[in-house]
């Protein structure tokens, strides 16, 4: 039996011609591809964003305007900002961009036309394990970009900076601020950089800076070089944050992500977020929805009955593992309505925190006075926060 | 101020502010950073009672590496051009990579060429002129002013306030380098 079997005809210029499809230069960067690694990076898949707290939505410390000085302020968590120039206010502020409900912003407050050599800045620091897969110090060192919102009144050229403290170098960019008091997005490609280390441990990996003022100057940019050579010029010559009383400085929505290419802002859960930055810090919650939330610290028991021998000592469990043994004091200063204690069945007061001694970092001891001690060796005891107190306990253990 | 308080029963020890901050004792921990940066500037000042020993070892040793890094930046500052003179090209004769045979000597030599390994730079200019307006007559006529160059006065003081570093640098960190 013969069988017959017809196709339609093909017209091969019109099937070399359907090839040519729109793809446009990412769709053709993802052909060119030659590894699912490549295609991975150019997408930015998986979790991106090496930066906590980029959307400054954490803000535990909820410290309100704050006059900044040379000691380093943290606000949002994980953001500090610092400055020996002029003066100038830092908060966590509602001013943001669309899509960010917060923002860290700073504001002149004497201006200082001619910084000299102080200078400001805002700052984050990662760990140097949360960075170490960037593999500086290889023959394989992998670009980074570093994405943000800004709002700044100075425009112009302006200044960003990071160091690695292991290994000691510098990098130094600029972005430009083309509108007044308007936000804009920025990104900055830093590539990777073969003389350079992250260590694979817990201590500060970078120091990352926007420069608001000082150390003025134009050259040693866009290059990865010694520390001591390319510091010297972290703010362009034309930008003063301090030029004049008013000037403000916001950013959000910063996000550090492997690659040459900044991917869209990555948005965790709230409760993700604030897990991530109680590594570095957390705090009790003695005052929640209009009034006294008597947050407890920990429990424990009466050691001695000597009432200034730290007779109480608790344990004081922390909610995540912290990145070092914390530092650990009150909000404000110590005084004896500030905290509270629940021995058997009789409530007192706490004259102060003697003293913390652990080992760990998933809780603490605490050792604490009572203003009296009419008590048993081996009572329990409950601490907490109390009632007629704004005071918390502050666990620190911030880079 | 800080204060050494003993802690569960006498066998370990808590390093206490007196604004009540608990501090353990981790080099790790940023508190503690801050006690051996009051102990270096301040000394016995900043603490009630003495200072323990293993606290101002561990002082010195942050001293020493503080002055070290600030020494290294001071110079490398200094290292770089005045503004107010330029900088001068400098040239050097570099092999190309190709070898000639000479005649007299009977042997192989590298071509030379003059490469330029420093780019000379201009300097700037010495002053500036500015336009000075009366603030007590906003309708005077503005005064025309000469001064010094802002940017070589702030070279000036950053070459100033490097070589200051650089001075107070004492010889036992100027000899490890």
């Amino acid at each position: 039996m013969v069988v017959k079997v017809s196709k339609p005809a093909i017209n091969v210029r019109e099937e070399l011609a359907d090839l040519r499809k729109p793809t446009g230069i990412a769709g053709e960067a993802m052909l060119r591809a030659e590894t699912p690694q490549e295609q991975q990076e150019l997408i930015g898949v998986g979790r991106r964003n090496i930066i906590i707290n980029g959307a400054m939505r954490v803000n535990q410390r909820n410290l309100g305007i704050v006059s900044v000085t040379t000691t380093p302020y943290y606000i949002a968590d994980r953001f500090s900002c610092y400055n020996s120039i002029g003066s100038m206010t830092a908060q966590q502020s509602t001013d943001a961009p669309t899509g960010f409900a917060h923002s860290f912003k700073v504001e002149c407050t004497t201006a200082n036309a001619s910084p000299g050599v102080g200078e400001a800045w805002i700052q984050y620091k990662p760990e140097a394990q949360d960075m170490y897969h960037l593999a500086y110090g290889t023959s394989n060192p992998k670009s980074m970009t570093i994405s943000f919102w800004v709002k700044s009144t100075v425009t112009g050229l302006a200044g960003f900076y990071i160091y690695q403290a292991d290994g000691a170098r510098a990098y130094q960019a600029r972005y430009t601020v083309h509108n007044s008091n308007t936000w804009e997005w920025k990104s900055i490609t830093i590539p990777g950089d073969a003389a350079g280390n992250f260590d694979d441990n817990n201590d500060t990996g970078a120091e990352m800076r926007w420069y608001l003022a000082g150390k003025a100057g134009d050259d040693n940019i866009n290059e990865w070089g010694n520390g001591s050579t390319h510091t010297l010029d972290r703010t362009p010559s034309t930008y003063n944050f301090n030029s004049a009383v008013g000037n403000v400085f916001a950013v959000t929505g910063v996000q550090l992500e492997v690659g040459k290419v900044a991917t869209p802002f990555e948005y965790r859960s709230f409760a993700e977020e604030l897990a991530l930055c109680q590594r570095y810090y957390w705090q009790t919650e003695s005052w929640r929805g209009g009034q006294y939330a008597y947050d407890q610290i920990g429990q424990g028991f009466i050691r001695t009955t000597n009432t200034n021998d730290s007779p109480v000592t608790i344990q004081a469990p922390f909610p995540v593992p912290m990145r070092v043994r914390p530092a650990v004091g009150p909000s404000t200063a110590d005084g004896a309505v500030n905290f509270a204690a629940q021995v058997a069945n009789t409530g007192t007061t706490i004259d102060r925190i003697v003293g913390t001694w652990t080992s760990g970092v998933r809780m603490a001891w605490l050792d604490f006075n009572l203003v009296s001690n009419p008590y048993s060796v081996g009572q329990a005891v409950s601490v907490y926060c109390n009632g007629g107190s704004y005071t918390d306990i502050q666990f620190d253990a911030e880079l | 101020m800080y204060t050494i308080r003993e802690v569960n029963g006498g066998r370990g020890r808590s390093i206490n502010s007196d604004t009540g901050w608990c501090i353990p004792d981790d080099p790790a921990n940023r508190h503690y950073q801050e006690v051996l940066d009051a102990i270096i500037a301040e000394g016995a000042a900043c603490f009630d009672g003495d200072i323990p020993e293993d606290l101002q070892a561990a002082a010195d040793e942050k001293q020493f590496n503080q002055q070290l890094a600030a020494y290294t930046t001071a110079t490398a500052r200094l290292a770089q051009y005045v503004l107010a003179d330029g900088r001068a090209e400098v040239t050097e004769m570099q092999p190309t990579g190709e070898q000639v045979f000479n005649e007299e000597t009977m042997e192989m030599e590298d071509v030379m060429h003059e490469v330029i390994t420093v780019t000379s730079i201009e300097p700037v200019e010495a002053t500036v002129t500015r336009m000075v307006y009366s603030e007590d007559d906003p309708m005077a006529e503005p005064v025309e002013e000469t001064i010094e160059n802002p940017l070589i006065t702030k070279d000036s003081e950053e070459r100033a306030a490097a070589q200051a570093i650089i001075d107070a640098t004492p010889q036992a960190v100027i000899d490890a380098v």
